[in-house]
């Protein structure tokens, strides 16, 4: 048997007895995080038998059955879940449109590490240059991911006012964060050969993404982008509670007024709404991987 | 393509992959490079594309010296080269006609690129003329990865011949071939060289493809070149010290 080359410099990881005593001291401090976290955030599970906690929550429960049927209310909530999908599906999409750019700029590959950067006359200059669109873009992702899309929704509801659209810019903003860093990591991972074949027949960067890390990636991409898409059917109705339009919206008035019947008939809806992007989804996935 | 290498040395990180290698290749040649594993023949290839650039010493191509070239400038002498490599290196969901397009990537405007890849892949006549060569023309729509190992190596080596380079580069491009495919191939890159004289660097596992196809063998060890004979001056003794215990003869 031909032992074969590895083509790129590699350190070798030889098994060694330090591995299992490292492997001790990680489970050890995962307990501690874990008992540590425990403790830390006052979990007390009785409070759930409790005689006050049990009568709130047998009040809703109980409450919630029958549903609220009635043509008139059915009618009327047609527009708020169109609304709530069209949050969902134009958030989702702005993020993608704002995710793209700022993930190739994320990716280290396409970057600062590897075969395009490998290109000699490497001054203290020119590095700095090539790294700090790098750098920018990881910190802008950064913010846009830390900051809740809940507290996004309500900067934009003082912004562009109370309704739709500030969903829509919320979770575009929120999801740009989270699409962009899963993005540039996926474009990190792909198998680097065919990368170094197209750019040894001298392409540009921008064709060997198109070429390359695009096709290379594509199922993993579109994979993330339509669960991304379901997540954010279910955060358009949690931000429908501060105002930003659809079932969230109503679901916070009938909740308001104790009307549990019509919140049964949202939260029916919403269950609806999540099942038919999950069946969409995976008939999207299989026809593209 | 002339290839003029003079005291090259690169290393990547630890001791250096190539030591000391000067050597010349005139345009039209056909040279085999062969050696043990680890003497540094992908690391060789890989600075004469100019994926990597060296340490020390120069590399001139075409009369110019390529050590130290920009981005943009090392971007265009890439062009007229193509490289083949071990594995195929496609995209593996693209039909075969857009990886074979793909080796005209580097001249191609990124429009162009762009609209070929999603509304109608261009230049059909001339992938069907290369595809041709490689015996692969009913295969042009196809989806790469449904083809053999084999038939893809081919469909690679017709994305090389695409580009239509000054300079072919192969790295052991038929090390996961049954020797029969590989014959087939090496013939129509040795055919390519012959015709259009230009040069054919091949690093080669196979030594009896090496012996027997090429005039000229540079043995690499140790990142050095051990000897640079034309074929029929190699001798059982030169093989036999080139690769110690583990020759067993041709």
């Amino acid at each position: 048997m031909q032992k074969k080359v590895p083509s790129y410099p590699f350190v070798a990881h030889p098994q060694s007895r330090y591995d299992s005593t490292l492997k001790g001291l990680l489970i050890l401090g995962a307990l501690l995080i874990l008992g540590g976290s425990y403790e830390i955030s006052e979990i007390d599970i009785s409070l759930l038998w409790s005689e006050e906690g049990a009568s709130g929550a047998r009040d809703f429960l109980f409450g919630l059955y029958p549903p609220e049927y009635s043509r008139e209310f059915l009618s009327f909530v047609i527009k708020p879940t169109l609304n709530t999908l069209y949050i969902a599906i134009l958030g989702t999409l702005l993020g993608v449109f704002i995710a793209i750019p700022l993930s190739l700029l994320a990716t280290s590959s396409l970057m600062h590490r590897g075969i395009f950067a490998s290109d000699k006359a490497d001054t203290a200059l020119k590095r700095l240059l090539r790294i700090a669109p790098f750098i920018l873009a990881r910190g802008l992702l950064n913010l846009f991911r830390s900051i809740p899309e809940l507290i996004w929704a309500l900067i934009f509801v003082r912004a562009v006012g109370l309704g739709p659209l500030a969903g829509v810019l919320a979770l575009g903003v929120a999801y740009a964060g989270v699409l962009g860093k899963l993005y540039s990591e996926i474009l990190d991972s792909v198998d680097p050969k065919p990368i170094e074949a197209l750019h040894a027949s001298g392409a540009t960067k921008m064709k060997v993404v198109l070429y390359g890390y695009v096709p290379l990636a594509l199922p993993d991409l579109t994979s993330y982008t339509l669960y991304r898409w379901e997540c954010g059917i279910r955060a358009a109705v949690v931000l429908g509670f501060v105002g930003a339009g659809g079932i969230g919206q109503e679901l916070e008035l009938s909740m308001r007024m104790f009307d549990y019947h019509e919140v049964a008939t949202l939260l029916i809806i919403l269950c609806l709404l999540v099942g038919m992007a999950d069946m969409i989804s995976g008939w999207l996935r299989r026809r593209i991987v | 393509m002339d290839i003029i290498v003079n005291n090259l040395q690169k290393g990547f990180g630890g001791a250096p992959v190539i030591k000391d290698v000067s050597l010349t290749v005139k345009e039209g040649e056909r040279v085999a490079i062969i050696g043990p594993n680890g003497s540094g023949k992908t690391t060789l290839l890989r600075l004469l594309n100019l994926m990597i650039f060296p340490d020390q010493g120069s590399i001139e191509l075409a009369g110019k010296k390529v050590n130290g070239l920009g981005v943009k400038e090392a971007r265009t002498v890439r062009r007229g080269i193509a490289t083949i490599y071990q594995s195929h290196n496609l995209i593996p969901r693209f039909k075969v006609i857009n990886n074979v397009l793909a080796g005209k990537l580097g001249s191609w405007p990124t429009s162009k690129a762009l609209f070929s890849l999603l509304i109608k892949p261009l230049e059909e006549a001339g992938v069907r003329e290369v595809l041709e060569k490689t015996e692969l023309e009913d295969k042009i729509y196809w989806r790469t990865d449904r083809l053999s190992g084999g038939q893809q190596q081919r469909v690679a080596i017709a994305r090389a011949l695409f580009q239509n380079p000054n300079l072919l580069l192969a790295d052991e491009p038929f090390a996961s071939l049954d020797p029969r495919s590989g014959e087939k191939l090496i013939r129509i890159l040795l055919g390519w060289s012959q015709q259009k004289n230009k040069t054919l660097i091949v690093t080669l596992h196979h030594l009896e493809f090496a012996l027997a196809h090429f005039p000229r063998i540079i043995a690499l060890k140790n990142g050095m070149v051990f000897f640079d004979l034309p074929t029929g001056q190699v001798t059982p003794e030169h093989l036999q010290q080139l690769y110690g215990d583990s020759y067993q003869g041709v």
